[in-house]
């Protein structure tokens, strides 16, 4: 696999600067890497793509010194170098942003960037300092906020751009993004890149990991793709490899990626929910929406749109404080999941699946046995294993889980599988109505595929459908009608199942629209914008 | 004068001072300077072994052990100024150095073992008061030191002299959490234990760090009381599990860590201590007043918690933020900004 196309020693503009070189690891006789590689050059974006469980998130750990290789050599500058410890990798100029946000929410931005560094004066920690050593850093990301902000107050997007700022200030050379868009929202996203793409002008080599092929084309120049540990493609020019080209080296066989151009439109039938004039205590106002049966629904908007916080409404975790909501064509009231569930037969596939959906210590069956326990119970007074496997048992099956045996822990699934699994308790209980909270961030091609033929397949069995996401093209693929939504209200609607071009046009030019509206708006309300906030509930 | 009132005790203190003077005009005995003097001696005490627990607390972990410790601190005291004739200063030297070793060995045992605080300090704690029983076959000593005496006995109006030592390890607590690089570690380390590992700051380090100090408040804990008990008694220590927990707690401590607001824990002792003795004094039946001091501990956490969904409320900016107040514009920070660190 070495030396294939790999940085070319004569030219001067591919110096390496680091190197990964036929690394093995294994962890308890699990083989998580067997001869993978990654060769960076000075002030390039490379992209590093697998499916999960590929060995990325091995590779990086190595690559910061987390984990030790158990053969291979780490080079920086040509020199071989051995990685004991993060703080070993960062004196090398190796740094790391996570996926999960590492930022002490109690403490100021200067002293999240200085943690473990504070400026000391007379062994007392200087915070007159730590501010002025701060400012420059947070300016060089584009965080025009003031360095005392508790960083609890920063939206997800702002946390990456600190810790970026974080990397940068301990002078790093190599700089590794660990899925940096899996919850920023576009602008934010481009934002991003214009930063990256400074640093990488100065000199600073990035790797890029995203399941977001559309994201790597723009921004990267190689890609490195692993595949069950083993390097699939070893930094391949991406003028040179398509999209289907890295698909296909990811998961190992060809697939046809699910268009919507291959379902006929669906017929769907009466309304199964339909929100009239709807506010709710969370902000929303005059919202409108209906699901009919055998539809699906998108619901667009960037994050912070109050999305997430609608379907959470909707199954009774807010309050709805105005308007009406219509089952099946009679007004209701829902006042939490359970009645959600139980006597409407909605359920809601939650956006954090590891902290909301699923319980990952527990067995697949007992996790999705759990909505069916209520019905079972009513019957005969106690469940056992055995009788709720047979409810539990076809949609697991019809969702494809990859799994040695039903008493397996969830925890030990993939990020995919497992969101099928959380998918699959809610078919077991019989739903009628599912709100699919972006039920694809974070997991593979492969499943990410899955989940689309799922949902399509679920609305053609006569299901309604909420599709939450932020993901426009799959929006686009999956919806009959797209909602637009923005700052808690509905913006607009759209025939979906169209051509994803002129479809996403549309969609943006009404959201830019109403965002330019509600800034001009804000202006005139208080001058000053407010600090950001997280917008995704709780 | 803002941030005083966004404090999550602030309301209890007022209740309390409102109560008090209440009390005072209806019984004669509440408001008298003796009285007073009581409830302070009391919480003196309360707020040493209150920082005892929060520094454990500050790092996300907990310790079973301050009452065991102060127990076995409480004896070493008692047994070398009574049994082998020490002076006195070298006696409550030992005690002290003891406190601090028996934290260490919590701590080292947890950051080496990776078992939770809680099992290992259920675990040690019993023991270090197994040991003090030990030493002395359940009998106190009752020769105690001048020194400790006028000091847990000694007051000036209505200061007990104990206030002293309490007020002076509340500064020397609260500055090392704002001033130290050790004591951000700690709270870094109890904020997010991943953030600080991957800045370099060393989670083992911090466990050991909090423990050791939390065993050396518990034993200087120890002995104060000793002089408000005139006794040295194995018992020591045995009644302190809630109040460790509950003065840090109502003092605005988070149980999930990277938080230690020391001033709190002062107020938060006196607060109790007078809780405790407004019982008392209004004849509350002695059976009855224990489940009175759970109740009130309940009530009291209670409305520090409903005080913090009034503060989040406030001093927030509204849940929902308009599209541009998102973005990377500039977005300065309000004027209800919290400092640096700690309130």
């Amino acid at each position: 696999m070495r030396g294939e196309p790999g940085p070319g020693a004569g030219s001067a503009e591919m110096v390496e600067t680091f190197s990964l070189q036929n690394i093995w690891k294994s962890f308890g006789g699990v083989a998580a890497l067997s001869d993978a590689s990654l060769q960076l050059v000075r002030g390039e974006i490379h992209a590093l793509i697998g499916e999960n469980g590929a060995g990325k998130s091995t590779l990086i750990n190595i690559a910061t010194g987390v984990h030790r290789p158990d053969r291979g050599t780490v080079r920086i500058g040509g020199q071989v170098v051995h990685l004991v410890s993060p703080g070993a990798a960062a004196d090398h100029g190796v740094a790391v942003v996570h996926q999960e946000r590492n930022l002490v929410r109690k403490f100021s931005l200067a002293e999240n960037l200085l943690l473990g560094r504070q400026p000391v004066k007379q062994g007392v920690v200087s915070y007159r300092r730590m501010v002025a050593d701060a400012e420059p850093w947070l300016e060089r990301v584009g965080l025009h906020l003031d360095p005392r902000t508790e960083a609890s107050r920063l939206g997800p997007g702002q946390a990456q751009l600190l810790e970026i700022a974080k990397a940068l200030m301990r002078r790093c050379q190599v700089l590794l993004l660990d899925e940096p868009t899996s919850s920023i929202t576009d602008a934010e996203f481009e934002h991003l890149m214009g930063i990256l793409r400074e640093l990488r002008d100065e000199g600073t080599s990035i790797v890029f990991v995203s399941h977001k092929l559309e994201e790597v084309y723009a921004l990267c120049s190689r890609a490195t793709v692993l595949r069950d540990g083993r390097n699939v493609l070893n930094g391949a020019s991406l003028g040179e490899v398509s999209q289907e080209d890295i698909v296909r080296a990811m998961v190992g066989r060809h697939i046809e990626l699910f268009a919507s151009g291959s379902v006929a439109k669906r017929q769907t039938g009466a309304p199964r929910l339909e929100l009239r004039n709807v506010s709710t205590e969370l902000g929303h106002h005059g919202v409108d929406l209906t699901v009919h049966k055998g539809e699906i629904v998108g619901l667009y908007g960037l994050v912070g749109a109050g999305r997430t916080e609608l379907a959470r409404a909707i199954v009774g975790l807010a309050k709805v404080t105005g308007g009406e909501v219509r089952v099946d064509g009679r007004p209701t009231r829902i006042r939490n999941p359970y009645d959600a569930l139980r006597h409407h037969r909605i359920g809601y596939v939650s956006e954090d699946r590891k902290d909301e959906g699923l319980i990952l210590t527990h067995s697949i069956s007992r996790n999705v046995g759990m909505t069916v326990w209520a019905r079972l119970e009513r019957r005969m007074g106690w469940i056992s294993e055995s009788r709720v496997r047979p409810h539990v048992a076809p949609p697991l099956q019809r969702l494809d889980v990859r799994m040695q045996r039903v008493s397996q822990p969830v925890g030990s699934l993939s990020g995919g599988n497992q969101q099928k699994v959380s998918a699959a308790k809610w078919i077991a209980a019989e739903a009628e109505l599912l709100i699919f909270d972006e039920p694809t961030v974070g997991i593979d091609v492969a499943a990410k595929d899955a989940m689309h033929r799922l949902i399509a397949e679920l609305a053609d069995d006569g299901l309604a459908v909420l599709l939450i996401s932020s993901d426009l093209r799959e929006v686009v693929q999956l919806a009959d009608r797209i909602v637009l939504m923005g700052d808690f209200r509905i913006l607009d609607e759209i025939e979906g199942g169209g051509d994803y071009g002129p479809v996403s046009q549309r969609v943006m030019r009404a959201i830019t629209a109403a965002t330019e509206e509600a800034e001009a708006a804000a202006g005139d309300a208080d001058g000053a914008a407010r600090p950001a906030a997280e917008a995704p509930a709780q | 004068m803002n941030r005083l009132a966004r404090t999550q005790w602030a309301p209890l203190l007022a209740a309390t001072v409102v109560a008090g003077v209440v009390l005072s005009f209806t019984t004669k005995q509440f408001g008298s300077s003796f009285n007073v003097y009581t409830i302070l001696q009391t919480a003196a005490v309360y707020a040493v072994i209150g920082l005892a627990q929060m520094m454990v607390l500050a790092v996300a972990d907990m310790s079973l052990a301050v009452g065991g410790i102060a127990s076995l601190a409480t004896i070493v005291t008692g047994n070398l100024y009574q049994v082998q004739h020490w002076p006195i200063g070298a006696a409550i030297g030992a005690a002290l150095v003891l406190g601090l070793g028996c934290g260490l060995v919590n701590g080292v045992v947890i950051a080496a073992t990776g078992l939770s605080g809680f099992i290992v300090t259920l675990a040690t704690g019993t023991a270090f008061t197994g040991v003090a029983y030990g030493i002395t076959s359940s009998i106190p000593y009752s020769n105690i030191a001048s020194v400790l005496t006028s000091l847990g006995q000694g007051r000036a109006a209505f200061f007990s002299y104990l206030l002293l030592p309490a007020i002076a390890m509340t500064l020397a607590v609260g500055a090392g959490f704002r001033w130290l690089p050790t004591g951000r570690a700690l709270l870094a380390v109890g904020g997010n234990k991943d953030a600080a590992v991957l800045s370099g700051i060393s989670q083992k380090r911090a466990i050991v760090t909090a423990h050791a100090v939390s065993g050396l408040l518990a034993a200087i804990a120890a002995v104060l009381y000793i002089g408000v008990l005139q006794s040295a008694t194995p018992a020591t220590g045995s009644d302190w599990l809630i109040i460790s927990f509950a003065v840090p707690i109502i003092g605005g401590t988070a149980l999930v860590g990277g938080e230690a607001p020391a001033s709190g824990c002062f107020v938060a002792a006196v607060v109790l201590a007078a809780i405790n003795d407004a019982l008392i004094v209004l004849n509350v039946n002695t059976e009855a007043v224990q489940m009175a001091e759970g109740l009130l501990i309940f009530a009291a956490v209670i409305a520090g918690k409903l005080g913090q969904g009034i503060r989040t409320g406030s001093g927030r900016s509204p849940q929902r933020p308009g599209l541009g107040a998102r973005g990377f514009g500039k977005a300065a920070p309000d004027g209800a900004a919290p400092g640096l660190g700690l309130p």
